[in-house]
């Protein structure tokens, strides 16, 4: 408990933690305060305002999550790292302090956005959709496997800078830009995470969306593209989640608790 | 843990370490004892091989092959670990936190009993008091020193490996830093390329060059391998550059 209690003071003191906590909560307020301010007309039911409040909450979990764990192992192996593994506490410890730290900044962020969302929609419509239940839960399971991935990109290098951005780079760029490649190529992308956030949206649906849609359109010249998107099912969202939740805090424990401080000073 | 010839345990034990980085060997065949209670200088040029092996002793490397012990004890285990206090070279303790917070830290990682007394007592010690509340970040090289020092006795170690302590300390500081060190118990060893540091804090010396032994013995030994008006600076130059 010491090392998780000093792994929350490093976040709280962190420029990233205060820089970035404030905008995460201003973009969870946009939609609510532009549909109460009347700038947007509100949708017709409570599921379509709720999915608007939350639209963005995955790919903005996902970047919060990325900046603030991104460095969460390879800052053992620059020179501070002299303070924290010669300490007599073992690296699966110090490990499970970083992610359990890390868990409890992006759930509590998320739960802020979810919040805010459910909260407005009740002021507006008196109701909150009906899975709310089902997306809480679903949302903690999906900021524990992003924490994981996370924290595996962060012990494959040990500059704390570089492994930011990579993370960074990879789960909010890389994969859904995998994700729009495959949706051209008629292909599932379920080795996906992000692919599995979208689960959490879905839930927000009067009737959960069709797991295929395809899409045809005809240009000049007899050409015609056919797009198809892929919704995941919710008991596939939650195998992907779990399978990179496990899988890559097994990895990321592999890796650090061989890793040697070689050249950090 | 093993007893030496001269009766006294052994508390830090190099047995036919070797340690290389790819290519580079920074450590071939080095073996060394150093009896509990010793004050022991790990002497040698830049690139001898003293950081790393001050990294193997505290378990942040580990030999090609070997031994390494701490009280008998392998440097990864919880109970040498515990043992140790480690003082890095170019130390940089935890950057977002304060002086304070970094010693009630490692203290609390340590179970250090009445850790507040203890950290009130380092800090007016190495007169850090007023930057108690400041972030490491904010330091000064030579207050960032102090405090790595403070982090290395915070747990009162029974085995104390300091690379290159006195780096970037002012005169007076150094002086008192030496005094601190001079009262306390246990085994130390310090690693340094300077004579006059290693003649201050200890009194036998374990010279190293290119990752092995050249020279053991105690300082007064050592003096006496020059002639008398022989600045001992002089006869260790003579010894690391193979010129005896």
């Amino acid at each position: 408990m010491t090392m998780v209690r000093a792994d929350i003071g490093f976040y709280l003191h962190t420029r990233r933690f205060k820089v970035v906590l404030p905008i995460y909560v201003i973009l969870a307020l946009i939609i609510p305060i532009l549909y109460g301010a009347g700038v947007l007309q509100k949708p017709p039911d409570i599921n379509d305002y709720t999915a608007s409040a939350l639209g963005e909450l995955v790919s903005a979990t996902v970047l919060l999550t990325a900046l603030l764990a991104g460095d969460s192992i390879s800052q053992d192996f620059g020179r501070q790292g002299f303070f924290t593994l010669t300490q007599p506490v073992r690296r699966s410890e110090i490990m499970l302090a970083r992610t359990l730290a890390a868990f409890l900044f992006s759930e509590v962020a998320m739960l802020l956005w979810i919040g805010i969302g459910l909260a407005s929609g009740y002021a507006f419509y008196g109701a909150v959709v009906a899975n709310w239940g089902l997306i809480l839960a679903i949302s903690a399971l999906f900021v524990g496997s992003v924490v994981s991935f996370v924290v595996l990109f962060s012990s494959l290098f040990k500059g704390p800078s570089i492994s930011v951005v990579v993370s960074v780079l990879v789960v909010w760029l890389v994969m859904p830009l995998i994700t729009g490649v495959l949706d051209l190529a008629g292909v599932e992308p379920s080795f996906l995470l992000t692919y599995a956030g979208d689960v959490v949206t879905n839930l927000t649906a009067i009737s959960y969306p069709q797991h295929v849609t395809s899409i045809t359109a005809s240009g000049g010249g007899g050409i015609t593209i056919t797009i198809t998107t892929f919704e995941p099912y919710v008991w596939e969202g939650v195998v992907i989640m779990a399978a990179y939740l496990v899988a890559s805090l097994a990895l990321a424990w592999l890796i650090y608790s061989r890793k040697e401080l070689k050249d950090a000073s | 843990m093993t007893t030496e010839g001269n009766g006294r345990s052994a508390c830090i034990q190099l047995d036919h370490v070797t340690k290389s980085y790819g290519q580079v060997q920074a450590l071939s065949d080095l073996s060394f004892d150093i009896p509990v209670g010793g004050r022991y200088a790990l002497l040698g040029p830049n690139g001898a091989g003293k950081s790393t092996t001050l990294k193997l002793l505290v378990g942040s490397l580990r030999p090609d092959s070997g031994d390494v012990r701490i009280l008998g004890s392998h440097p990864e285990t919880r109970e040498a670990k515990s043992a140790v206090g480690y003082l890095p070279e170019d130390a940089l303790p935890y950057r977002m936190l304060s002086v304070r917070e970094n010693l009630e830290y490692i203290g609390a990682l340590r179970g250090v009993a009445g850790l507040k007394d203890r950290v009130d007592y380092l800090l007016d010690e190495l007169d850090l008091r007023q930057y108690e509340r400041s972030n490491v970040g904010r330091l000064s090289r030579g207050n960032t020193q102090k405090l790595a020092i403070a982090l290395a006795l915070v747990h009162s170690p029974k085995v104390l490996l300091l690379d290159e302590p006195l780096n970037y300390l002012d005169i007076p500081t150094q002086e008192k830093v030496i005094s601190m060190l001079d009262k306390l118990e246990g085994t130390h060893l310090v690693s340094t390329h300077i004579m006059s540091i290693a003649g201050r804090l200890t009194d036998s010396v374990v010279m190293i060059s290119k990752g092995a032994i050249l020279w053991e013995g105690t300082i007064e030994e050592l003096r006496k391998k020059g002639s008398p008006e022989e600045p001992i600076e002089k006869v260790v130059a003579r010894m690391m550059t193979g010129a005896f």
